[in-house]
């Protein structure tokens, strides 16, 4: 009777506090949401987001650079290195060579959500880091 | 362009976002909730270790799954496996998704068998194509007449061999900068082979593989947590996780279950971006590999010792005199258990896909084997949300089923109930900071 009892209590108490802190966090979510959207004028929200890295003696300026990017948005990774190299971008697999003194630019869309390596192929140096929420 | 290679974590390059931080305390306070209804309400005679016979299989069924010709069908696949891998992996492509090797084992392999082993039993003893190999060559050489003595396996040696051949594997996994290449993967396949059948020749294959053969010891471990399992010679079903309380605790198993624990929570440490950054300040290669085994070694210690120090408060608590640390080593287990699963999930699920391209052209020969060579694997088929869900649940559940067959233990050790009790406090407490740690560690950025 006394395991029942206490058995159903705390899954009583765990079901509550889950919608509890779940729409403690949605409230964030939404304000942030509105914050990166407010100008969308057009049906299609189409928002370009830049990266930019650059690279001295095979390391990033400045540490491992970081951008937190929402789903579906646009974005532009652009690097300039006084090395040659590949830019690898983990996770989409996008590649492209650098050469010194030119800066090379990669375009895409940010379709696949979660936390992606950008690279110096050769080096093997992580440079940034993409964040895809 | 042309794709890249998606390393550095044995194989993938798609990290999962961290827990969000209300799901991190949530979680968090269910693990607290459900270890005080655990004080309070669990069984006070052991349940788990008198089941753990188990029921046998009927007569029929014995029969067929113990066969010598399933066997030897099973052992003529798995070596066929074998090979292709051995040869992809020395002459196919260079490129990680253009070579069937780097798939196969870190992902079918390595994270794939795992879920399999947990809900049939240890069947890696089964396949193991080095077991099959050299159960060929015995019976061959058994057929000629050559016989040979095998040497006896030094006890205190225990499982210290598996300890140090996981700690290789997993040190290149983690801790070596291109563990995918099919080269590389090459060299580790073909002096693990060696490895095997030469600790098989010394001490003959029974005793190999139980202290010696990593993967064996690793798989048989997780086959413990399964319903299915071989009691003197026989299949039973018995209920999950009892087959741990019959876990034989010789020298270095303590040390094996580290090993595994210390490995994921490792890799949950190098994946944050403090560890990245960290990495980028180092530049050079050999410092990274350094850096990062050091990591490697340092976790698993800590993960031992918070072991150890929970068993010693224990001790204090209860006035035990005994031998208490190999007592609740297999209550890690499912816990270990729980740290690959939330891990290496999306892994299984993402990388895996890469295998239908793969088993078509498996050298990268512009071959099209089943006509799934042009399959294009979807990336975007998990959402954050059903990852985190998944991580969370799964902790949670290792936690409960750590927490269960350690107060199982210790009303079987105490047979005074108080004394159980007041031993389970500090076990309890070194659970929460297992699954509160691998949750922060999900949860950090």
């Amino acid at each position: 009777m006394l395991v029942t009892v206490l058995v159903a209590a705390g899954l009583a108490l765990l079901v509550g506090l889950f919608f509890v802190f779940r729409s403690g966090s949605d409230d964030d979510k939404t304000t942030t949401v509105q914050a990166t959207t407010d100008e969308v004028g057009t049906s299609e929200p189409e928002i370009e987001r830049t990266l930019e890295v650059t690279v001295r003696d095979a390391k990033p300026v400045g540490g491992l650079q970081h951008l937190t990017v929402d789903k579906g948005d646009e974005v532009v990774v652009r690097v300039e290195a006084d090395v040659g190299d590949e830019v690898h971008i983990h996770g989409y697999d996008l590649v492209q060579d650098v050469v010194p003194g030119e800066p090379v630019e990669i375009h895409f869309e940010a379709n696949i959500a979660g936390r992606f390596e950008i690279e110096l192929e050769d080096a093997g140096t992580p440079i940034a880091e993409l964040e895809v929420r | 362009m042309r794709p890249g290679l998606p390393l550095a974590h044995g194989i993938g390059g798609v990290r999962d976002l961290p827990v969000p931080a209300w799901l991190f305390f949530y979680s968090a306070t269910i693990v607290l909730v459900a270890s005080f209804i655990a004080l309070a309400v669990l069984w006070r005679r052991p349940v788990l270790e008198r089941t753990s016979a188990g029921r046998e299989l009927p007569d029929g069924l014995q029969r067929v799954l113990l066969s010598t010709w399933l066997r030897v069908l099973l052992g003529a696949a798995s070596t066929a496996i074998f090979v292709v891998v051995a040869v992809a992996a020395l002459v196919g492509d260079d490129h990680v998704l253009q070579n069937i090797a780097p798939t196969l084992v870190w992902v079918v392999f390595w994270v794939g068998l795992v879920p399999c082993v947990v809900l049939l039993g240890n069947l890696w003893a089964v396949l193991s194509p080095f077991r099959a190999i050299a159960d060929g060559v015995a019976w061959t050489a058994g057929r000629l007449g050559i016989h040979w003595q095998p040497e006896a396996y030094p006890d205190r040696l225990g499982r210290w061999p598996a300890v140090f051949l996981l700690l290789a594997f997993v040190s290149m996994e983690l801790a070596y900068e291109n563990p995918s290449d099919p080269r590389v993967l090459a060299l580790a396949i073909y002096l693990y082979a060696a490895i095997t059948w030469l600790g098989m020749f010394v001490f003959g294959r029974r005793a190999w593989l139980e202290g010696g053969e990593a993967f064996n010891v690793y798989f048989g471990l997780l086959g413990r947590i399964s319903p299915f399992g071989i009691v003197e010679g026989r299949i039973v079903v018995r209920p999950p996780l009892s087959g741990l309380t019959r876990l034989e605790v010789v020298p270095g198993t303590l040390a094996f279950v580290a090993v595994m624990l210390g490995s994921v929570g490792f890799d949950s440490v190098s994946r944050t971006s403090f560890w990245l950054d960290l990495e980028v300040r180092l530049g050079g290669e050999a410092a990274r590999t350094a850096v990062a085994f050091a990591g490697l070694v340092g976790t698993i210690v800590a993960v031992a010792l918070a072991y150890l120090g929970a068993v010693a408060a224990a001790r204090a608590m209860t006035g035990h005199t005994g031998e208490l640390a190999a007592a609740f080593v297999g209550s890690l287990v499912p816990i270990a258990l729980v740290y690959v699963l939330a891990h290496y999930f999306s892994l299984l699920i993402l990388q895996g896909q890469y295998l239908v391209p793969l088993v078509s052209d498996p050298f990268g020969r512009g071959w099209d084997l089943l006509g799934t060579a042009g399959f294009r694997p979807n990336l975007a088929v998990l959402t954050p949300n059903v990852v985190w869900y998944a991580q969370v649940a799964a902790l949670v559940a290792g936690h409960v089923a750590g927490l269960a067959l350690a107060h199982d233990r210790a009303v079987g050790l105490f047979e005074r109930r108080g004394y159980a009790t007041r031993s389970q406090y500090a076990m309890l407490a070194l659970m929460v900071l297992y699954t509160v740690g691998g949750l922060r560690l999900l949860s950090t950025s």
